[in-house]
């Protein structure tokens, strides 16, 4: 038996077998072929070195144009080197005669190669290994890529273990055979950690290595409460955990009760729990649970997805299945909130060399900077707000500048759509995210420009505290519960209130329970949470009462760290509501 | 005596790329002569590689400086010695090639 320990971010427990996704970290699944089996793998051989070549020469022709022919003849040189004759006779040698999977054969070559580069007893040379591993891992990634499609064949439930998954593979993975998944890299807010819990399955991410010590099949368990992965667990874990697994979803049937119940204090106060979205399906989420809206609908899976740029029909089709799913509740279309660390596709690392990507060109400047891109969003929110309350949301703001240059276009927009003589709403509400500090610092004037604020907690805190939230060694000072974060929050608030215009919190903040009674207690009367969490939140909300969130955001001013504010807090949810401060 | 090839051709080339004939001017190489029709040989003293093989090519560890000797034998020798040689004058320019 081995504990693993890692980043809990979607909660549950599950058992089963382990399903490893090893592209990631290149691990080899399978060693050997069946002899009769031999001609098909060479086949599958040389459709991954086919593939690589493709691929090595888009790259070619994709950074000579952006950075110069010196670094096109790189992908160039890789090229010639994935069809040396001698390698892939080599590779094809070891298949026919050793029955060596292809993956293992062109891994055992390469291998050998790159050793013997790095034995020449030259710096240039030795460096020239690093050339042949990327090769290596590109010819695993195309002859894995196949394998991969498994995943959606699974017949039996599976837990998913993998260095990383992305967003995309994330939201594809079959709800019904994959019961939980666990990955080395990743941190508590990253997309794929997000969109775990959109998909309400036990998570782990930011494990560090452990691929190395499972192999597939092996019985595992994944805690999402606590965030432990045990590798084949001795008899007595086992029976807790399945003890605890029970125990679950009788919670789950429990707070089923909540569906119908009217979120409001139990002073009468009326709280507004809104649904954060990213897939148009898990709009059914929110509305089985009785949600009061879609207080944040992240389109950028509509990116993600396909790889390219959505239509302006696949953006429309998809916000009118959301609004018509919510039946007149409103629904807040956050634009395109992308950053330069999301760009697809293998030039990403080029991209990124020297640059800071959460500083960089990403969310609203990205959109303002590419503005067909960003015109064509704007048209299919325009349009599609005629079905029902839409409302537009513009992230990472940071300047008043950008705010009016965002609003301009829409106008331009709206403009070009009366032109054409199509058909949209015009007054629908403009609001913004404010999860940068100048954007909460400067509260007051931004309020009177929008028709509504979003406190985004989870930029907000990682711009505050300056903490890369995906960097598992400085994540313990990624903290909702600092005193800095929690003081902006109050300033926006208060700026909202004097300007009279509403302000939602849709960061991890507002779904976590300790939180909400402080949120409510700074003056939040609109949360925006993950759709599994509203009938936990709802129970939290119908048992306190308001003037004690009052006394509970006094006292959380007075505390100066981020831990005294956290614990305070988790005492405070124990005495509002027992059940939650109990670690389930 | 025109027009019968009674052995390899060969010519000397210095290299002269400053790093030496490193993953692209071997590319390169093997690029020229891949689909060519004869034989393409590199040479360092005692040790000779496939010209259409850029492992073997790179194996020569042929730094700045280095002495070699192109040989070519079969079907347009002259005309891929002739290229490969301007490979090397060039110094492995990215635009040399048309």
């Amino acid at each position: 038996m081995m504990i693993k320990q890692g980043i809990p971010v979607s909660p549950g427990v599950a058992i089963g077998p382990a399903f490893i996704m090893g592209n990631e970290d290149y691990r080899i699944p399978q060693r050997f072929v069946r002899i009769d089996d031999v001609e098909n793998e060479l086949e599958r051989l040389d459709t991954a070195i086919a593939q690589v070549c493709e691929e090595l020469g888009e790259h070619e022709q994709l950074a000579s144009e952006n950075f110069g022919k010196q670094y096109g003849a790189i992908f160039a040189a890789h090229q010639q080197l994935i069809q040396d004759p001698k390698m892939i006779s080599e590779i094809r040698e070891l298949i026919q005669d050793k029955c060596f999977s292809p993956e293992y054969a062109a891994s055992k070559v390469l291998e050998q190669y790159a050793k013997l580069f790095q034995s020449l007893g030259n710096q240039y040379f030795a460096e020239r290994s690093a050339d042949i591993v990327d090769i290596q891992h590109r010819m695993l990634k195309h002859l894995l890529g196949e394998r991969r499609e498994d995943l959606s064949n699974l017949t039996e439930p599976v837990l998913i273990l993998a260095n990383n998954l992305t967003p995309s593979e994330t939201a594809n993975l079959d709800k019904e055979h994959v019961l939980a998944f666990a990955t080395e890299a990743g941190g508590r807010t990253s997309h794929t950690a997000i969109l775990a819990g959109a998909l309400e399955i036990p998570a782990i991410v930011g494990l560090g290595e452990f691929l190395s010590d499972v192999s597939g099949g092996e019985m595992i368990i994944i805690d999402g409460h606590h965030g432990e992965l045990i590798i084949d667990p001795d008899e007595k874990v086992l029976e807790r955990y399945t003890a605890s697994r029970q125990r679950h979803f009788e919670e789950q049937e429990r707070l089923k009760s909540y569906v119908d119940l009217t979120p409001e204090l139990r002073s009468g106060e009326r709280i507004t729990l809104m649904g954060n979205i990213e897939f148009p399906q898990e709009v059914e989420h929110c509305a089985e649970r009785g949600a009061d809206g879609i207080g944040l609908y992240r389109t950028e899976f509509l990116y993600l997805q396909e790889g390219k740029e959505p239509t302006e029909e696949v953006h429309y089709q998809a916000y009118c299945r959301v609004i018509e799913t919510m039946q007149g509740r409103p629904v807040v279309i956050r634009t395109l909130d992308l950053g330069a660390d999301k760009i697809p596709g293998a030039l990403e690392k080029v991209l990124n060399q020297n640059i800071n990507p959460m500083l960089g060109l990403r969310s609203i400047r990205l959109s303002l900077q590419n503005q067909p891109l960003f015109k064509t969003q704007l048209r299919a929110i325009l349009r599609a707000a005629l079905k029902g309350d839409i409302r537009i949301m513009f992230p990472l703001v940071s300047t008043l500048k950008e705010l009016r240059q965002a609003k301009m276009l829409l106008s331009d927009v709206m403009e070009d759509l009366e032109d054409e003589g199509i058909e949209f709403r015009r007054d629908v509400p403009v609001g913004m995210m404010v999860e940068v500090p100048s954007a909460a610092i400067l509260a007051e004037e931004f309020a009177r420009e929008v028709d509504f604020f979003s406190i985004g907690t989870n930029d907000l805190i990682q711009y505050t505290l300056a903490v890369d939230r995906a960097d598992p060694s400085v994540a313990n000072l990624y903290s909702a519960g600092d005193p800095a974060v929690i003081r902006l929050i109050r300033q926006v608030v208060q700026a909202a209130v004097r300007e009279n215009k509403p302000v939602t919190v849709c960061g991890q903040m507002s779904s976590e329970p300790r939180f909400l009674p402080l949120l409510i207690g700074l003056g939040i009367r609109q949360v925006s949470v993950t759709p599994a969490m509203i009938p936990e939140l709802k129970e939290v909300i119908r048992s306190i009462e308001l003037p004690h969130t009052v006394d509970i955001a006094n006292h959380v001013a007075g505390l100066d760290s981020a831990r005294d504010v956290e614990n305070y807090l988790r005492g405070e949810l124990h005495k509002i509501c027992p059940i939650y401060a109990v670690d389930i | 005596m025109y027009g019968i090839m009674t052995g390899p051709l060969r010519q000397n080339v210095t290299v002269n790329h400053e790093q030496g004939m490193h993953m692209i001017p071997c590319s390169r190489i093997a690029q020229l002569v891949r689909d060519a029709a004869c034989e393409v040989r590199i040479i360092r003293d005692d040790q000779t590689a496939d010209a259409r093989n850029i492992l073997d090519l790179l194996m020569l560890k042929a730094e700045a400086g280095t002495s070699l000797v192109v040989e070519s034998e079969g079907d347009g020798a002259e005309l891929i010695l002739a290229k490969v040689v301007k490979l090397f004058d060039d110094g492995f320019e990215v635009d040399s090639e048309s």
